[in-house]
């Protein structure tokens, strides 16, 4: 009996613990298929939201976080207006440093990172131009050292050089090269057996559409 | 067995039948204005939505009994409301009440200019610094074309608003940067020892400041040195005048940077001709370390070291005495130590600390006599702010300011030797709230006592500062205070009685700021009081020092900046009327000091030549004639020199990603400044004073420069540093 009774809990307690993991897996995927419909601004914060109430449960998950900051950098990214823009990337920044706070994919955390730094730029070119993008540069790098297979950051990295080579008038096929392997890269991800159905998979339309500016 | 199969299956159908509640309402501001996006939810469940553009939200929860429901919106306070969750249908009416954050929120402006803030009071950029044209990547050039300073050509040094050049105190993380500037020849202006690539941001404040910064009569330059260096890089610089190589090392948490330099003007005036009989150029062999390192989630300990050595020797002829010209060396070592640590206490209290250490010893060798001149300053510093809201900050510290100082003279034929000393400590304490009243109105009170052991006397300066927001755009704000600083080591150490010297200082600002464009404008009006007054024979020693001197300065500043108008181009355009006088030092009457000018005028331009990878900047600036006494005539400092133009340039050309080459010429229409003149002290035989004027050795200074950065990412160069 006293077995039984042991068993008993053990299924039980595998049960609600598996409820609740599938809550969130359930909670994330959904949110994860909003802010894959999400163009206005109000879905892309609407989106930010959902994640934002995610993260308040599962306070020690990091991906909630991460998407929260993801969306509202996407959404920063369309602003025209400079204060709009640096007030969305602010916000991203936060949840960013949340998602780092708890136990994280580094090299994910650091390329989108590298990303907000390069949001940044476009807010100012002229006098953010030389700071934020040897900042970015670095997270991107760093993103890469500790992940060689990052297609995310191998592609930002790609779009960063391209404008730094542009600047210059040299050579952008170096950068054009760099982004042709980070599709490849996105390819390989996408063919290969996930751990987590709900890491990071963005990014590889991004490369495509930057690629035709390479003229590939 | 059964039985407990049974409850199993029970628990599972109760888990699935949940009970639902539905929720719906509103969300608004303070005003009745909807909050569209907001969150709302039910704490610790996935439960809730985002309102629509009406602010209204409607969502179901499976959640029961007591909960709490969550309203959250960027800019405005949580909202966080008990509910009892019984499938009743419930409908809410929820206020957000506005956070007073930085980008809305009314700033004091008053007497600030900001660098690196990236705030509202944020007039200059940290690139401006070392990108205007004429400034010569140094921090006081570039920030002597903002409104409110002077131009006065053969000192290099900040004269703001009628103050002396001794007036304006430089702070480096708070702490302060004694002897700040370089040695330098007759009339041949001083830069700041401080290569603007340290910092990260500067406030430069022509009045009515923090009272945590005291000892500064007319101005505080706070700079804010640069945090954790995130990549490793060499940077290699070779200049007309000298090599310069830094290398930083970054790790995961802290970073270690340091710069070696050599320069000699020896090669430069061997081409331009000075007006200068060198014997030896000015050399100087330059160290800097600095070491940054983040302590747990906010702490930050930050330390920097400087180390220079500098010489030159020149044939000097000394007008006044009439005799003839002298071999003159002047040697300088000065070294320089700071370091600081901040971090949280708890969620609302930052402790800061930090000391300071500089010294100087200067050797100056007119002929066969001997001044050594040898000072210590140490400054330590215990700070805490507490963010009681966000509506209430409290500032709160104390300081010790210690200067040891001494001159010797020697008289090299006689072997008669003379010493000048004293040592002081100011003990000082400050307190600063800030209160927003609403988003709208903010109010800074403070005081600052200081205690000095030297002349023994206890003071309380009262800091008072307000600020309006006006419009959607503009703001007003005002100042006032009492500030003090102790009596120049010049004077001082020949009367240690002295007292410190005192001003009081009441601005009125207005600014405007939308899109890329500001404007700004200040009055102000200040009161000196105190001035060290004394009686002097022609090439004597001071002598009767005493603190009965006094005057006043008020005036009007304009500044108006545009990053908008032209594609790629920025501008900037300041103009300062200055109305002041003083009786002080030994002046027969209350007359205009030497280094002022009613009006000054500086324009700024900057242009980025995409196809040509370079920027090219331009700077104009005017000052209106200086006074100078001419004892041929009856009124004290009556006369006027010339006006002042000066049309400086510069180019930066980027050829590489990782190369700069950098040209920088001053006064390139060759126009010739004169600042004033020296007379003889006793008239020539047909009974006139004769005089000499005081000039630049060489109208124009020209300088080439090659930067090149080495480092991991290829989209690293100097650019931010030039």
């Amino acid at each position: 009996m006293k077995n039984l009774v042991l068993l008993l809990v053990m299924v039980l307690s595998a049960t609600f613990t598996f409820a609740e993991n599938d809550n969130y897996t359930k909670a994330m995927s959904a949110a994860l298929t909003a802010l894959g419909e999400a163009s206005s601004p109000d879905d892309f914060k609407a989106v930010a939201n959902q994640f934002e109430r995610i993260a308040n449960v599962e306070k020690d998950q990091w991906l909630p976080n991460y998407y929260a900051a993801y969306a509202l950098l996407i959404n920063a990214s369309n602003q025209k207006e400079a204060t709009k823009k640096d007030g969305g990337l602010d916000a991203a920044q936060q949840f960013l440093n949340k998602a780092a706070e708890n136990e994280h994919d580094k090299s994910e955390v650091a390329a989108l990172q590298g990303f907000i730094h390069m949001i940044r730029i476009g807010v100012d070119p002229a006098s953010r131009g030389p700071q934020y993008s040897g900042m970015s540069a670095a997270a991107l790098q760093k993103s890469i050292a500790i992940n060689p297979n990052n297609p995310r950051a191998m592609h930002l990295l790609a779009q960063l050089s391209f404008g730094t080579a542009q600047f210059f008038g040299s050579d952008t096929s170096e950068a054009c090269g760099q982004n042709e392997a980070a599709i490849k890269l996105f390819t390989t991800e996408e063919s290969a057996q996930k751990n987590d159905p709900l890491a990071p998979a963005w990014g590889k339309h991004m490369a495509e559409g930057f690629q035709r500016q390479c003229g590939g | 067995m059964k039985k407990i199969l049974l409850t199993l299956v029970f628990v599972s159908i109760t888990l699935s039948l949940i009970a639902q509640t539905t929720l719906s309402g509103v969300v608004t501001d303070t005003k009745g204005l909807s909050i569209p996006g907001a969150n709302v939810f039910i704490e610790g469940s996935y439960d809730g939505t985002s309102t629509d553009l009406d602010g209204k939200f409607s969502f179901t929860t499976s959640m029961k009994d007591s909960a709490y429901l969550l309203v959250t919106f960027t800019g405005f306070k949580d909202h966080r409301e008990a509910v009892v969750l019984t499938e009743a249908p419930m409908t809410f009416d929820i206020l957000l009440k506005e956070t007073i954050n930085e980008l809305q929120a009314v700033v004091i402006t008053a007497g600030t200019f900001e660098t690196g803030s990236g705030g509202k009071s944020e007039m200059l950029k940290p690139l401006d610094i070392v990108t205007t044209a004429g400034a010569t990547a140094d921090i006081s050039g570039a920030l002597n074309t903002l409104p409110g300073t002077q131009t006065v050509g053969e000192e290099g040094r900040l004269f703001v608003r009628g103050g002396d050049g001794y007036e304006a105190t430089t702070f480096i993380d708070g702490m302060i940067a004694a002897e700040s500037y370089e040695i330098a020849a007759p009339n041949v202006p001083t830069r700041n020892r401080f290569s603007p690539f340290m910092f990260s941001g500067a406030s430069f404040s022509t009045g009515g400041y923090s009272a945590e910064y005291g000892q500064g009569l007319s101005s505080a330059l706070i700079l804010k040195t640069k945090e954790t260096a995130t990549e490793t890089r060499t940077d290699l610089s070779f200049i007309t005048v000298g090599l310069e190589l830094a290398h930083t090392q970054s790790w995961e948490a802290s970073s270690l940077a340091a710069k070696i330099g050599y320069f000699n003007l020896d090669p430069y005036f061997s081409i331009i001709k000075q007006d200068i009989d060198w014997v030896n150029p000015p050399t100087s062999f330059d160290s800097n370390i600095a070491y940054r390192k983040k302590v747990g989630k906010d702490g930050m300990f930050k330390a920097y070291g400087k180390l220079n050595l500098a010489g030159m020797t020149l044939n000097y002829e000394p007008f006044e005495l009439s005799q003839p010209a002298l071999e003159t060396q002047l040697r300088n070592q000065y070294g320089y130590l700071n370091t600081s640590y901040s971090d949280m206490i708890g969620e609302k209290w930052m402790l800061r600390t930090g000391a300071s250490y500089a010294h100087s010893n200067d050797e100056i060798n007119p002929g066969t006599d001997q001044i050594i001149e040898r000072d210590h300053r140490l400054h330590f510093k215990l700070a805490a702010d507490y963010d009681h809201s966000d509506r209430l900050f409290i500032r709160m510290g104390g300081e010790v300011y210690t200067k040891l100082h001494h001159q010797d003279y020697t008289d090299g034929n006689s072997g008669f030797f003379n010493r000048y000393a004293f040592d002081e400590n100011i003990i000082s304490n400050f307190l600063e709230t800030k209160v927003f009243i609403s988003k709208s109105v903010a109010v800074l009170t403070g005081a600052r006592t200081e205690f000095n052991t030297l002349s023994k006397t206890f003071s309380v300066d009262p800091r008072i500062s307000l600020a309006v927001k006006s419009g959607k755009n503009s703001q007003m704000s005002m100042a006032f205070g009492r500030f003090r600083q102790s009596a120049p080591t010049n004077l001082l150490r020949i009367d240690n009685q002295l007292d410190s010297e005192m001003a009081l200082h009441f601005i009125a600002n207005y600014q405007w700021q939308k899109n890329r464009r500001t404007f700004r404008t200040e009055f102000y009006w200040k009161r000196y009081d105190n001035l060290i007054s004394y009686q002097q024979a022609a090439g004597e020693q001071p002598y009767n020092l005493n603190n009965s001197g006094n005057g006043y300065a008020r005036g009007l500043d304009l500044f108006y900046r545009d990053g908008k108008s032209i594609k790629n181009a920025e501008y900037w355009i300041s103009y300062s009327f200055l109305d002041t006088e003083r009786d002080y030092r030994n002046y027969p009457t209350q007359a205009a000091p030497t280094f002022t000018s009613k009006h000054n005028l500086s324009i700024v331009y900057k242009h980025f030549i995409t196809p040509l990878k370079s920027q090219i900047g331009l700077t104009y600036s005017f000052a209106s004639g200086r006074p100078y006494n001419d004892p041929n005539t009856a009124e004290f400092n009556g006369s006027r020199t010339p006006s002042y133009h000066d049309l400086s340039a510069n180019i930066s050309y980027l050829p590489r990603h990782n190369v700069i080459v950098y040209l920088s010429v001053t006064n390139i229409l060759n126009h010739d400044h004169i600042f004033g003149y020296e007379y003889r002290s006793q008239p020539n035989e047909s009974g006139v004073y004769e005089s000499r004027q005081r000039k630049l050795p060489a109208p124009q200074f020209a300088l080439l420069g090659v930067f090149v950065t080495l480092s991991k990412s290829k989209t690293l160069n100097q650019l931010p540093n030039l």
